[in-house]
């Protein structure tokens, strides 16, 4: 096993896996993709198709619904949900109908995107590994989700409130309390702020974007640290700087930008590269279509959600997820079942002495760690093609070339 | 068209402007509003006033006008449309404040990547070109003037309304990852009146042309800027920032009052470290309180120290002056929200040229809540000879902050300046 000291995550927003890598699948690179049959109907019984027509921006200048009974409505394919009906993934038109009251713009929520229009996504994942059955936590919105990637659970929530003044027990805490380094690096805001234990100790636990570059080139990343997206534009003094977490109706490309930023931070210092394992991962699907059902699951505790009625035996829509790191073979393709708690899992087993454990909730213990996706013993040479690409003519290829 | 009826006019164009109200943010509103109604707790009720706070396109908004305006309160627009790499927007807003002054504004803002930046692989630059078309006015019922130059005095307060109309193009251009060119072209129609209240000084009454340049007739202006800003890192927060700006105002009536104006600023963050011979969960509570861990680097930081500076030069000719009402001012907040001499009450001095210097240094004590002092001096001067370091005036401020994720959110201060002490607070965005 390799001797991977840093763990990061990067995590984008709400984009499903189908939207962003369904195309990518190919006879030669398996994926649990998109045929390009799937199809949903709107209310009328029309049928929509996914097709690879998804645009930078621009196709859903309404949001879509993604609170719990958005997704309830778009994995049953009505809101009316019979005991022991299985999803069928079959609402996500007629969910996106409701909210933009036009069976045209509906359709849209079946947009996909090229390959080659997310090169930086699409090149990791097949240079590295992609995971395809990763699916979010919750069936449900941002903040519940992000919170179970935090701390385990979102002790009954599914609301977007953003006060988590409320006691919450965190990855960052346990770590420290094994003398694990821990950081969440973000660029405008992240919820974790007003989380009281995260708090206390700021300068510790936090860091900017600037930062996260500086200490990769500085070798003093640590352990484990999770990067948060600019959710808003920034504009200081005149100079505007787009979000580039990629939420609709977001730029994507400015997203892909940052996933080519982080990669390229880790790849600044070899002895950084040489030991990590990047997750680039989404916090939940945004009302987009996926075609597999989520499954059930292990609840993360006793705490269940009265209004809208919900017990967290159930995860949310698949999301993209792609493991990067010089230890996995190109092509990886990992059929595990993951959830956000798996970050939490894989973090303890790596780094802590108490695993597994309960500490973080019962969802987390029984989740699946993802290191054994790597499976090399020694760390790759190779460089990506967009990383070449990026670099300009007449600069030398990378010796080894893509596996 | 009187500025009540203009002010109603503005907030009706931009509530049309901004139907139909984006399906999905009104409908998240009235989900959550519905669910925190029916079944009520903490998190629903906060779920709803915050999805009513971030509302689309019109929202409500809350803005401080200007020095002694009080807090305003209107409504916001802002519908922003995305277009492959092409980002458009149209934003306003529509504020009254407490003390009625009135702030209208709308803006048409283009934002797009860079020669050479449209493709994310290639790209390098992590901000868009922005132009923008504006138009604002604002009516500040109530300004205090102290007369101009160095050496006024308290005594010769006396108070002004200043309504003032903008219109103009401006754009901003990111050349490198640490330099951005810009320029702004915009007319400006100033108006300088009374105040409604016999009791006050009038600046009209007290003031005449050679005492206040400008008070008894304000011309249409052209103005023309360009500025160059050095800022690094590449993308917010910078710790450091240099710029240039170069403003020529065109009097288009007589020619009296044109002038050029040359605007320099500086500014530097300090993050004063120290080497950690200890891993943080090693050292005591107290340890790590005095000298805060820094991530898991091996330094841990006693605090940070902001200095920055800002030098004005106006040049305006032998027969020329430079009307009152847009010299610079020292003294609280300027008419731009900028903290100048934060011990002196707002627009204490004023003049054709400036200099200012400023030092902040931060603490943190446990957790969100740090201490603060600070350090500012300048001076204004009637002749650019004039400037330079000598009778500076200066105050000096201590406070408490409170922070999120390492970011100031809110300062709260004591300045004393040599007049009276004053109390301030300063919000900065966390969110």
């Amino acid at each position: 096993m390799p001797d991977i000291k840093h763990l990061a995550v990067l995590m984008m927003e709400n984009r499903s896996f189908d939207h962003m890598l369904g195309f990518v699948r190919s006879e030669d690179y398996p994926i649990d993709g998109l045929a390009g049959n799937e199809a949903n109907r709107d209310e009328d019984g029309e049928p929509s198709k996914v097709n690879d027509g998804a645009r930078y921006s621009g196709d859903l200048r309404v949001d879509p619904g993604h609170s719990f009974g958005h997704v309830k409505l778009q994995i049953y394919g009505t809101t009316e949900v019979q005991p022991g009906q299985q999803p069928d993934m079959s609402g996500f038109v007629k969910s996106y109908q409701r909210v933009t009251g036009s069976p045209a713009k509906a359709k849209r929520i079946m947009n996909c995107f090229k390959p080659d229009k997310l090169p930086i996504l699409t090149t990791l994942a097949r240079q590295f590994a992609v995971c395809d059955r990763w699916f979010c936590a919750v069936p449900g919105p941002t903040f519940p989700n992000r919170i179970y990637a935090h701390a385990g659970t979102s002790l009954g929530r599914l609301d977007m409130s953003p006060d988590f003044l409320r006691r919450y027990r965190t990855i960052y805490e346990v770590l420290r309390e094994q003398r694990v380094s821990s950081t969440i690096y973000y660029h405008d805001q992240t919820l974790t702020m007003s989380l009281p234990s995260l708090v206390q100790n700021q300068a510790q636990f936090f860091g900017n974007i600037n930062q996260f570059v500086q200490d990769c080139r500085n070798d003093q990343l640590p352990a484990y640290c999770f990067i948060e997206p600019r959710y808003n534009r920034q504009d200081i003094d005149g100079d505007y700087f787009p979000a580039n977490d990629q939420h609709p109706d977001h730029d994507v490309a400015e997203g892909e930008k940052l996933i080519k930023q982080v990669y390229l931070a880790l790849r600044s210092n070899p002895r950084v590269w040489e030991s990590s394992l990047l997750v680039i991962l989404y916090d939940q699907h945004g009302g987009i279509y996926d075609h597999v059902p989520p499954p059930t699951c292990v609840a993360p505790d006793s705490l269940a959600c009265q209004q809208p009625s919900f017990d967290f035996t159930r995860l949310g829509v698949r999301v993209p997820a792609v493991l990067v790191s010089p230890y996995i073979e190109a092509g990886t393709i990992s059929r595990a079942q993951y959830d956000h708690t798996s970050l939490l899992a894989t973090a303890m087993k790596l780094f802590t002495s108490a695993w597994p454990s309960q500490t973080l909730g019962q969802r987390a213990a029984a989740a699946n760690t993802f290191d054994a996706v790597c499976t090399r013993s020694t760390a790759r040479t190779d460089v990506p093609d967009f990383v070449r690409r990026a670099a300009g003519a007449g600069r030398a290829r990378a010796a080894g070339g893509p596996s | 068209m009187n500025s009540a009826r203009m002010a109603a006019s503005l907030a009706f164009g931009l509530v049309v402007c901004g139907s139909p109200i984006r399906a999905g943010d009104w409908q998240g509103l009235v989900e959550a509003c519905h669910l925190a109604r029916e079944t009520p707790n903490r998190f629903r009720i906060e779920d709803c006033v915050a999805r009513l706070i971030g509302l689309e396109p019109v929202r409500p908004a809350f803005k401080s006008i200007s020095p002694g305006s009080g807090l305003g309160l209107g409504l916001g627009l802002m519908r922003h449309v995305y277009s492959g790499r092409v980002e458009r927007e149209l934003s306003g807003s529509a504020i009254v404040s407490l003390r009625r002054f009135v702030f209208v504004e709308s803006r048409y803002s283009l934002f797009f990547p860079g020669i050479g930046q449209w493709d994310p692989v290639t790209a390098t630059l992590k901000d868009k070109v922005a132009l923008s078309v504006f138009a604002s006015r604002m009516e500040l019922r109530r300004q205090d003037f102290y007369g101009v130059g160095p050496d006024t005095t308290r005594a010769g307060r006396a108070l002004y309304g200043h309504r003032q109309d903008n219109f103009g193009v401006e754009i901003n251009y990111p050349l490198t990852g640490w330099l951005v060119a810009g320029g702004t072209v915009q007319a400006l129609r100033p108006r300088i009146g009374g105040v409604s209240d016999p009791t006050v000084a009038q600046a009209r009454m007290v003031y005449s042309e050679s005492g206040a340049p400008g008070i008894l007739a304000q011309p249409l202006f052209m103005d023309y800027e360009a500025y160059l800003r050095v800022r690094t890192p590449s993308e917010p927060p910078f710790n450091q920032a240099l710029s240039a700006r170069y403003a020529i105002y065109r009097d288009l009536d007589s020619g009296r009052y044109s002038f050029r104006r040359l605007t320099l600023g500086a500014s530097r963050e300090f993050n004063f470290l120290l080497p950690m011979k200890e891993e943080p969960f090693s050292r005591s509570g107290l340890e790590n309180s005095l000298c805060q861990p820094q991530r898991a680097t091996p330094y841990c930081s006693i605090g940070e120290l902001t200095v920055s500076g800002r030098a004005s030069l106006s040049d305006h000719g032998a027969r020329n002056r430079v009307p009152f009402y847009l010299q610079e001012t020292l003294g609280g907040t300027d008419l731009y929200g900028r903290d100048t001499l934060r011990g002196f009450a707002d627009y204490r001095y004023r003049g054709p040229n400036l200099v200012l210097l400023q030092a902040e240094a931060r603490h943190s004590v446990w957790g969100p809540l740090g201490v603060m002092g600070f350090y500012d001096l300048g001076k204004v001067a009637l002749r650019r000879s004039d400037l330079g370091f000598a009778h500076l005036r200066h105050d000096i401020g201590l406070g408490v902050y409170f922070s999120a994720a390492n970011r100031p959110i809110l300062r709260v201060y004591v300045a004393f300046g040599g007049e009276a002490a004053r109390p301030g607070a300063k919000l900065a965005n966390a969110f």
